[in-house]
C-alpha cells in the first residue's frame, strides 16, 4: 500500500520532466546514466559518474542504506569519497542532512537539466570486495537515487569499465562491449542493486542446467579446477531445486563466485544471481568443500524464499526506508533449513557427515546460556551491528540464531507434517504451495505471519500458530526435541570424535571443547570463547587469553586433546597468558572429551534422514 | 536568544513525550541500581535494577546517543541476560522492531515496581583487564523512555572484587550514591587492584588524579605531576573560572586497554600505556591531545555545548554540525595549555602544528569535502581510518577546526597589538565560577561573542574555512602566528609528540604514501605511488633489490642519486608485483620555520 503510493507519485514526477538525452544513444531522456570506472579495482578504489536528469531547485539524493539480504542499515556510506557535483560547467555545492547521513542535498541552478556527480568508493584492502585479481561490484556502493522515488521506478543505464583483460559475469543484460567497457541494458534501480557484477583476470563459466550457470573468479586459475563431483553436485542442486519448488521465478540465474582469501566471505542472495565470496581453495580442498557445501544451496533457495516471497516488513519501496526484521526466522530460517537439506539431496555435503552435522547444530543451540533470556524472535527483530561473529560472548548474546534455530524449527515442523500425514506429505508441500507455481519473472509477493500459518494449515491442519508462538516468541531455555525423538533419534554426548567437528578443526583451526570444559580453543592456544557457568568460566579463564602449556608441556592441539581425554583420571592444568600475567589454573572437570551425536532410540523406527532423500530423477 | 529557544524547544519535546506515554514516571522514588564488578576481569558485569513504575505499558530504553562520542554508540549488543520481574512474577518483554534500544512491556495491575536483572559483556581487554575495570554507567542502565536525564534520580552502588578499590567524581564506591541519570552517566567509575590518589591542587576546589595500573607501583615521574598541577591552574586562568565543584583525572595505566579519553564535567577518563606517566618525555605524547584536551572539555563541551548536543534523553539524536567548535577549539586549547603548563615547548607546539597543516594540506579529500561535513558525519569518522583515509578525511573537524581557532587567536592578537587574545573570548564565553550545568549555544552566539571581543566579519571567516570546500592547505593560522611549513630531508620527529603510531615511514610528501613496517597504510590519490598503481594494504618486500627495512626505504627516497625507485610488493592475497617510481625529490618531511615577523606562537604559549 505504502510503496504503491510512492510509485504513483514518482511516476508522475518523471513523466512531467522533459529532459535532454544522455550521450548514449539507447538511453532515453528520463533515464540516469551511471558509469563506473573499475580500472583500479585491484588497487582498491572505484570511480563513479552519475548523470541524472533534474530540474532546477533543491535535489535530494539518497545513498542506499537498508540493503536487501543484509537485514540492516549496512550501506557503506563511510567509504564514499571525493563527491563532487556539477550542472553543466557550474560547480554545485552539496550538503549532508544532519539527521540522515545517507541523504545529500544539491541546489541545482536555474536552467540546468542535468546533474553530474563524480565520486569514489574506497574498498578496504582486505576482507571486502576485491583482491589484486578479482572484484565484485555491488551497485549500491556506487549509486544514489532521488529521495522518495521507488526503486522500481528510477531508471538507470549503467556502464562498467574493467581493468585490461579482466572478464565479467552478471545477471544484467549486456547491450554492447567496446574494449574493456561494457554497456548494460537500462534497468530499474531495484534490479541494478539486485544484480552485482563479478569480474576478474581468471573467470570460468560452468553451465549447471537450463538457464542456470556458475561463474567463478579466483586469484589463481588453479583454484578453478573443480572436481567433477563438485560440478555434478551443483548441477544436481539445480535439478533438486526445480523438483522441490516446481516453478522458477527468474528467467535465468547465475552463481557469481569469487574465490579469494582476501575478500570478505559470505553469500548474498539476489533474484537472478547470488554474490558468493569464499576462500580461494573452497572447491578444490575436500574438507573446505564440505564445510561450505550449503552456501550455494542457501543462496539459491533465497531466490524463491526471500526475493520472490518476502516478509511484508522487508518489502519496502526504497533502500532508505527502515525495515522490520521480525520474520527473518522464515526468510533466513527456512532458507537455512532447505540450504542444508539441498546440500545433502544434491550430494554436495556427504551423507557421512549428516548426523554429526545435525547433532552439532542442535547441541550448540541447546547448550547456549543466552536462550534463558532471549526468545528466538528477538534475535531476528534486533540484529546488533557487530554482534554476529564476536566470539567472546556469543553464547550469551545468541546473535543470528534465527539461522540455525530456524533450521531446527522447520525440521520440527517437517517432522510434524510427516508424522500427522503418515509420510504422505512433508514441508516440501508447503514450500511448493507457498513459493512454487505459477512460474514468473522476478517479482515480489509479500507475506505476513498469518500467511505462513495459513499455508501450513493448508498442508496439514494443526495449531501452527501456537507452534510458532512457543518456539519464536516465548523463551525456550532448552531446545524442544520431540520432533527429533519422534524420528527415532536423540542428542547424546560421548567421547566418540565428531566427523563434522573434525572438518571444522582441520579447516578453521578451532578445537570445539564447548561440551566438555566450555571453551572454544584455537589451534594456536588462544581461547576464542568461554561459556558462562562452564568449568572454564568457573576457573576464571577469560576469552582472548592464550594457553601456553597443558599439563606442564607447551601447548599443541594433540596435547590438548590428550589431556582432555585423560581428565577422567587426571585434572587438566593450564598455564595461561593474559596481558602481562601468566597464571596456572586447574579445571574442576573430570568428564573426558565430549562431542554431540545423534543416537538411535531403541524400539523406534529410524526415520531421521527422510528429509534428505533426493526428489529429482 | 537562541539558547532560550533551545530550552523552549526541549521543554516542548519533553511535554510531547509525556503526552505520548500518558503516564509520567512517578519521580518521588528513585530507581536503585546495583552493579557487580566481581567478574569484570572476565569481561562481564552483572546488574540489578529496581524501577518504581505504575501498572500499564512501559517502554524501557538503553542509552543510545552517548555524550562525548558524538554518535549512537550505546553498546546495546553487549546487553545480555535481561530478565524482568515484578514481585517475583516474570514479565515478558519485546523489542521495538524499529529501535533495538527500546523494550516494550506491561507492568501488571497492582504492581508498583520492576526488578531488572541483566549483564553487560565486553571483549576481555577492551574495558577491563585482570587488574582494572572501567564502568560507564550508560552501559548498565535501563530507564523508562519518558525519564528526563536531568530529573530522573538513581541510587547507585558498586560491588568490586575483594581488595579492589575505586574512584569516580561521585566517590570511591564504598557507599551508594544518589544522582540524576545525567550526572551518573557523566561520572564513570574506575576500579582496580592497585590505585593511588594524587592531589593536584591544594585546598578548595579539590582536584586530584586517581591512577589505576595493571602493574603495582608503576613508575610515575614527579615532574609530570608538577606539570599537571600547573595545567589545573592554567586552564582555570585561561577560561576565567570553572564550572565544577571538584575534578578528578581518572587515569588507567595499561598496555592492554586501548589508548583513549572521554570527557566529563567533573572528571575525565584517560587510558594510556603502562609508562604513560613515567617520564616528561613520555608524557609529551598524551599532554595536549589527551590530558589537557579532556580537561578543557569540562568548559568547552560539557558546560557550553552546541545546542544540537543538548538533549533531555539519551534516545534523542545529535546534530553534530558544531563539532569543529566542541572538538576543534578543544584540540587547539589542549596544545596551548600543554605548552603553558610546561608539558611541551613552543618549538614542539610548532612541530605539531606544522605537521597538521602539512597532513591536511596533502589530503586529496579536501578538494571535494567541506570541513563541516566531517563534523556532521562524525559518527562515520571512526571507520574512515587507515586505508583511503586521506581521500575520506574522516575526523578532520578536530585538527582543521583547531587550526581555524589558531588563526582566530593570531588575528585577534595581531589586530589588537597584543592587547587582546582568544583568552578574552574564552573568559567571556566559558568564564565565571559555578556548579556543573549545561548551556547550549548556536553558531550565532559564538560569532556574537567573538565580535564583542574583536569585531570583524567572523561569519565569513568561518563560512570560508568551515562550510566551503577549501582545497589549499590550512596554513594561514600558522603563518599569522609567525611560522610556516617547510620541507626538508631531516625534520624534528613528530612521532614522539603523538599518542598513536600509525606509520613508521611517512612518505606522503614524497612518493605519496604512509607505511607501517613496510605495509602501505594509505596512498594519496594523484601521488607518484598512486600513479604507478600502488594501493593501500600492499607490503613492500624489497626496495631497489634490497630486503625491506624502514631505513632502506628512507634512504632510497632521501639520499639516493637515482631517479627511479623500484618497489617489489606483495598484494593482499599474496601476489607479487614490482613497481618503478620515477622520483628524485628527496624525503620531504614537514618542519616548522620562524618567519621574520614577531612570534605570536610564543605569546600564545606563555603561561598566564
Amino acid at each position: 500500500m505504502k510503496h504503491l503510493l510512492v510509485s504513483v507519485v514518482s511516476a508522475v514526477l518523471f513523466v512531467a520532466a522533459t529532459l535532454e538525452a544522455g550521450a548514449r544513444p539507447d538511453v532515453s531522456a528520463d533515464v540516469s546514466r551511471l558509469d563506473i570506472d573499475a580500472r583500479e579495482f585491484g588497487r582498491g578504489i572505484l570511480h563513479a559518474r552519475l548523470r541524472m536528469p533534474v530540474r532546477a531547485g533543491r535535489v535530494i539524493l539518497d545513498y542506499p542504506r537498508y540493503l536487501p539480504g543484509t537485514h540492516g542499515p549496512t550501506g557503506p556510506i563511510a567509504a564514499l569519497a571525493s563527491l563532487r557535483a556539477r550542472a553543466g560547467s557550474a560547480n554545485v555545492p552539496w550538503s549532508r542532512e544532519t539527521a540522515d547521513l545517507y541523504r545529500f542535498a544539491f541546489d541545482v541552478p536555474a536552467g540546468a537539466t542535468m546533474l553530474d556527480l563524480d565520486y569514489d568508493y574506497a574498498i578496504r584492502p582486505s576482507g571486502d570486495a576485491s583482491s589484486s585479481m578479482l572484484g565484485t561490484l555491488s551497485w549500491n556502493t556506487v549509486a544514489f537515487a532521488p529521495q522518495g522515488v521507488a526503486d522500481r521506478t528510477f531508471r538507470v543505464a549503467p556502464t562498467l569499465r574493467l581493468p585490461q583483460g579482466w572478464h565479467y559475469a552478471s545477471a544484467l543484460r549486456t547491450v554492447s562491449q567496446s574494449g574493456d567497457t561494457i554497456a548494460f541494458a537500462e534497468t530499474s534501480f531495484e534490479t541494478l542493486v539486485d544484480s552485482p557484477v563479478l569480474a576478474g583476470a581468471n573467470l570460468r563459466r560452468v553451465p549447471l542446467g537450463p538457464n542456470v550457470e556458475l561463474d567463478a573468479a579466483a586469484d589463481d586459475a588453479s583454484s578453478l579446477q573443480f572436481p567433477a563431483s563438485v560440478t555434478a553436485g551443483w548441477a544436481r542442486l539445480v535439478r533438486e531445486s526445480d523438483a522441490l519448488f516446481g516453478a522458477r521465478h527468474f528467467a535465468r540465474y547465475k552463481f557469481l563466485l569469487a574465490l579469494s582469501d582476501n575478500v570478505a566471505h559470505f553469500g548474498l542472495e539476489h533474484h537472478e544471481s547470488s554474490d558468493d565470496r569464499l576462500l580461494e581453495r573452497a572447491f578444490v580442498d575436500a574438507d573446505l568443500t564440505q564445510r561450505v557445501a550449503d552456501l550455494l544451496p542457501h543462496e539459491y533457495v533465497h531466490s524463491w524464499n526471500g526475493k520472490y516471497r518476502r516478509p511484508l516488513g522487508i518489502a519496502t519501496a526504497t533502500f532508505n526506508e527502515p525495515i522490520d526484521d521480525e520474520l527473518l526466522w522464515v526468510y533466513e530460517g527456512l532458507t537455512n533449513y532447505y540450504g542444508q537439506v539441498l546440500s545433502f539431496r544434491s550430494g554436495l555435503r556427504s551423507r557421512a557427515l549428516l548426523c554429526d552435522f545435525w547433532a552439532n547444530q542442535l547441541a550448540a543451540l541447546d547448550t547456549e546460556p543466552g536462550r534463558a533470556w532471549r526468545p528466538l524472535g528477538d534475535t531476528a527483530t534486533f540484529i546488533a551491528e557487530g554482534a554476529r561473529g564476536a566470539a567472546a560472548w556469543e553464547s550469551l548474546r545468541r546473535g543470528g540464531d534465527y539461522y540455525p534455530e530456524g533450521s531446527v524449527l522447520w525440521f520440527e515442523a517437517d517432522r510434524l507434517i510427516r508424522m500427522r500425514t503418515n509420510g504422505a506429505r512433508s514441508l516440501d508441500d508447503m514450500v511448493r504451495m507457498f513459493e512454487g507455481p505459477p512460474a514468473s519473472l522476478p517479482r515480489v509477493v509479500p507475506y505476513t505471519r498469518a500467511d505462513v500459518v495459513a499455508a501450513m494449515n493448508a498442508v496439514t491442519p494443526y495449531d501452527w500458530d501456537g507452534f510458532f508462538r512457543d518456539r519464536v516468541d516465548r523463551l525456550q531455555p532448552r531446545l524442544t526435541r520431540e520432533g527429533l525423538r519422534a524420528s527415532g533419534r536423540d542428542l547424546v554426548y560421548s567421547a566418540l570424535p565428531s566427523k563434522w567437528l573434525a572438518v571444522r578443526e582441520r579447516t578453521m583451526g578451532e578445537i570445539d571443547a564447548r561440551y566438555s570444559i566450555g571453551a572454544m580453543v584455537m589451534k594456536t592456544g588462544t581461547i576464542a570463547s568461554v561459556a558462562e557457568g562452564s568449568p572454564a568460566a568457573r576457573a576464571g579463564i577469560a576469552s582472548g587469553s592464550r594457553i601456553l602449556a597443558v599439563g606442564g608441556w607447551s601447548f599443541s592441539p594433540e596435547r590438548f586433546h590428550a589431556a582432555l581425554a585423560a581428565t577422567q583420571r587426571t585434572p587438566i592444568v593450564f598455564a595461561i597468558e593474559r596481558g602481562a600475567d601468566v597464571t596456572t589454573v586447574t579445571l574442576d572437570y573430570r568428564g573426558g572429551e565430549k562431542y554431540p551425536h545423534l543416537a538411535r532410540i531403541a524400539g523406534r523406527a529410524d526415520t531421521f534422514d527422510a528429509f534428505v532423500k533426493p526428489r529429482s530423477r | 536568544m537562541n539558547r532560550q529557544f533551545a530550552r523552549t524547544f526541549c521543554a516542548m519535546v519533553a511535554c510531547a513525550a509525556l503526552l505520548c506515554f500518558a503516564r509520567p514516571v512517578v519521580a518521588a522514588e528513585p530507581a536503585r541500581l546495583s552493579v557487580d564488578l566481581r567478574a569484570a576481569p572476565r569481561g562481564i558485569i552483572q546488574v540489578d535494577e529496581t524501577l518504581p513504575l505504575a501498572p500499564g505499558r512501559v517502554d524501557l530504553v538503553f542509552p543510545k546517543w552517548i555524550p562525548g562520542t558524538h554518535g549512537p554508540n550505546g553498546p546495546i549488543a553487549n546487553l545480555v541476560s535481561l530478565s524482568i520481574r515484578s514481585r517475583g512474577q516474570a514479565i515478558p518483554w519485546r523489542r521495538d522492531p524499529h529501535d533495538g534500544y527500546r523494550f516494550i512491556l506491561d507492568v501488571p495491575p497492582g504492581k508498583t515496581s520492576l526488578d531488572l536483572h541483566f549483564a553487560h559483556v565486553s571483549e576481555p581487554g577492551s574495558e577491563s583487564t585482570a587488574h582494572i575495570a572501567v564502568l560507564n554507567w550508560n552501559e548498565v542502565v535501563l530507564v523508562p523512555a519518558s525519564a528526563l536525564q536531568r530529573e530522573f534520580m538513581i541510587v547507585a552502588s558498586v560491588r568490586m572484587p575483594n581488595t579492589w578499590v575505586g574512584a569516580s567524581a561521585l566517590g570511591d564506591g564504598s557507599s551508594a550514591v544518589t544522582a540524576t541519570l545525567e550526572r551518573l552517566v557523566d561520572s564513570p567509575f574506575l576500579a582496580a587492584e592497585w590505585m593511588m590518589s594524587v592531589p593536584l591542587a591544594s585546598g578548595e576546589p579539590s582536584v586530584r588524579m586517581a591512577i589505576a595500573s595493571d602493574v603495582a607501583k608503576p613508575t610515575i615521574d614527579a615532574k609530570v605531576l608538577d606539570h599537571f598541577r600547573t595545567l589545573v591552574a592554567q586552564e582555570q586562568l585561561g577560561f576565567g573560572g570553572r564550572h565544577w565543584q571538584a575534578y578528578t583525572f581518572l587515569v588507567a595505566l595499561s598496555d592492554t586497554l586501548g589508548y583513549g579519553g572521554l570527557e566529563h564535567h567533573e572528571s575525565s577518563l584517560n587510558t594510556v600505556p603502562q609508562n604513560g606517566l613515567s617520564s616528561e618525555e613520555r608524557a609529551k605524547s598524551f599532554a595536549g591531545g589527551l590530558y589537557a584536551h579532556e580537561f578543557a572539555h569540562s568548559w568547552n563541551g560539557k558546560f557550553r555545548r552546541p545546542e544540537g548536543l543538548v538533549r533531555d534523553t539519551f534516545s534523542q539524536a545529535y546534530d553534530d554540525r558544531l563539532l569543529w567548535v566542541y572538538e576543534g577549539l578543544t584540540q587547539y586549547l589542549g596544545d596551548v595549555f600543554a605548552v603553558r603548563s610546561g608539558f611541551l615547548s613552543v618549538d614542539e607546539f610548532a612541530t605539531v602544528l606544522a605537521n597538521r597543516v602539512a597532513r591536511l594540506g596533502a589530503e586529496p579529500g579536501r578538494t571535494s569535502r567541506p570541513l563541516v561535513d566531517t563534523a556532521i558525519a562524525s559518527p562515520l569518522s571512526y571507520s574512515a581510518r587507515g586505508a583511503w583515509s586521506a581521500s575520506l578525511r574522516g575526523g578532520d573537524y578536530y585538527n582543521e577546526g583547531g587550526l581555524a581557532w589558531l588563526e582566530a587567536d593570531a588575528i585577534i592578537r595581531r589586530g589588537s597589538n597584543g592587547t587582546k587574545s582568544l583568552d578574552d573570548f574564552l573568559s567571556a564565553f566559558f568564564g565565571g565560577v559555578g556548579p556543573a550545568e549545561v548551556r547550549g549555544y548556536s553558531r550565532a552566539d559564538l560569532i556574537a561573542a567573538l565580535n564583542a571581543i574583536y569585531p570583524m566579519d567572523w561569519s565569513s571567516f568561518f563560512a570560508e574555512r568551515i562550510d566551503r570546500v577549501a582545497p589549499a592547505a590550512p596554513s594561514r593560522g600558522l603563518e599569522a602566528a609567525g611560522w610556516r611549513v617547510v620541507y626538508a630531508d631531516a625534520a624534528p620527529d613528530v612521532g614522539r609528540l603523538e599518542p598513536r603510531r600509525s606509520q613508521t615511514v611517512d612518505a606522503r610528501y614524497s612518493l605519496g604514501f604512509m607505511s607501517d613496517s613496510g605495509r602501505i597504510v594509505d596512498v594519496l590519490q594523484g601521488s607518484p605511488a598512486a600513479t604507478v598503481g600502488i594501493g593501500p594494504g600492499r607490503r613492500i618486500v624489497a626496495v631497489n633489490s634490497a630486503l625491506y627495512t624502514d631505513d632502506v626505504l628512507r634512504s632510497a627516497i632521501g639520499g639516493s642519486e637515482r631517479h627511479s625507485i623500484s618497489l617489489m610488493m606483495e598484494a593482499p592475497g599474496g601476489r607479487f608485483q614490482t613497481f618503478t617510481i620515477e622520483y628524485a625529490g628527496g624525503l620531504r618531511q614537514p618542519k616548522a620555520e620562524r618567519t621574520a615577523e614577531i612570534d605570536i606562537l610564543s605569546a600564545i604559549g606563555k603561561p598566564r
